[in-house]
């Protein structure tokens, strides 16, 4: 695709700028990438790729999200070739409406402290033994910080963010970019974005952006 | 008489942040930009920034090697 740019930013200017698929496909250990859509399809497109490439590189994989959308995600992974109710079965992937896998507190206590360690733990079982590594996808956080629940999303993702270098995860965190307005999101954005290692915009371009290579300055 | 340079040096410079803007929108996706554009203006303040030059320095520090 031809790019549009002119002035100081020019495409090469811009750090890892590459098609977004295969980041999702193949992301570093480690990588905290915050996917902001526009169109609904493009969502479950990225989830679908994250989810099935992991399962096929025999990573442990989870799912948060709504009903509608693990649905979505489970027929594109059977439309694969995997067999998603073994896969399930087995414990390879897990597809849940809330973050504590035992079902235990919704909404607030979802983002807690507590509720994330039990998440992880469980989350992390059978790793190293059976699974190199995990994948984590999820768009739950981002109704906290959608209705303006900034300290709730963004204490989530920073717990996140600090463990990436201590876990062998990447996660792959789904915002709705039809809910961010300037007025009521831009000031909180900065944070959001401070707390993810790349971005995947919704831009027509489709590229994948690392985000603060030289590191984050307060 | 009327002098239309000041008139028209800012509708070049507001035609030239849109087109810049208009870029940024097909990289980023229109809401993503414009929801940028607000976060650079709440946290880089500062007399004299101009709005080219304070996103400049937003991206630069966001995604630029």
């Amino acid at each position: 695709m031809e790019p549009a740019w002119s002035g100081p930013h020019a495409p090469g200017h811009f750090s890892a700028l590459q098609g977004w698929q295969g980041l999702v496909r193949e992301p570093p250990v480690g990588a905290h990438i915050l996917h902001i859509y526009e169109d609904p399809d493009r969502e479950i497109e990225a989830a679908s790729l994250f989810v099935i490439e992991g399962a096929r590189r025999a990573e442990r994989v989870c799912c948060v999200g709504s009903t509608r959308e693990l649905a979505s995600i489970r027929r594109r992974v059977e439309e694969a070739g995997l067999d998603a109710d073994r896969l399930v079965r087995d414990g390879a992937l897990a597809l849940v409406r809330q973050l504590d896998l035992n079902g235990g507190p919704k909404d607030d206590d979802e983002t807690s402290r507590t509720a994330l360690d039990r998440f992880i733990h469980a989350m992390f079982r059978g790793v190293p033994e059976r699974y190199p590594s995990v994948r984590w996808w999820g768009n739950r956080v981002a109704r906290f910080f959608e209705n303006g629940r900034f300290d709730r999303a963004l204490a989530f993702e920073q717990l996140c963010h600090e463990r990436r270098e201590v876990l062998p995860w990447s996660l792959l965190c789904a915002y709705d970019g039809r809910k961010l307005s300037p007025e009521r999101h831009a000031a909180a954005f900065w944070d959001v974005l401070r707390n993810h290692s790349h971005l995947i915009p919704a831009g027509e371009l489709g590229v994948a952006l690392e985000l603060f290579p030289t590191g984050v300055h307060e | 008489m009327i002098d239309v340079r000041e008139a028209l040096d800012e509708i070049q410079a507001r035609s030239a942040d849109e087109a810049y803007w208009r870029a940024l929108e097909r990289v980023l996706g229109t809401l993503t930009a414009r929801t940028l554009r607000g976060t650079f203006r709440a946290k880089i303040k500062g007399d004299g920034t101009s709005e080219r030059e304070r996103v400049a320095q937003g991206l630069t520090e966001l995604f630029a090697s």
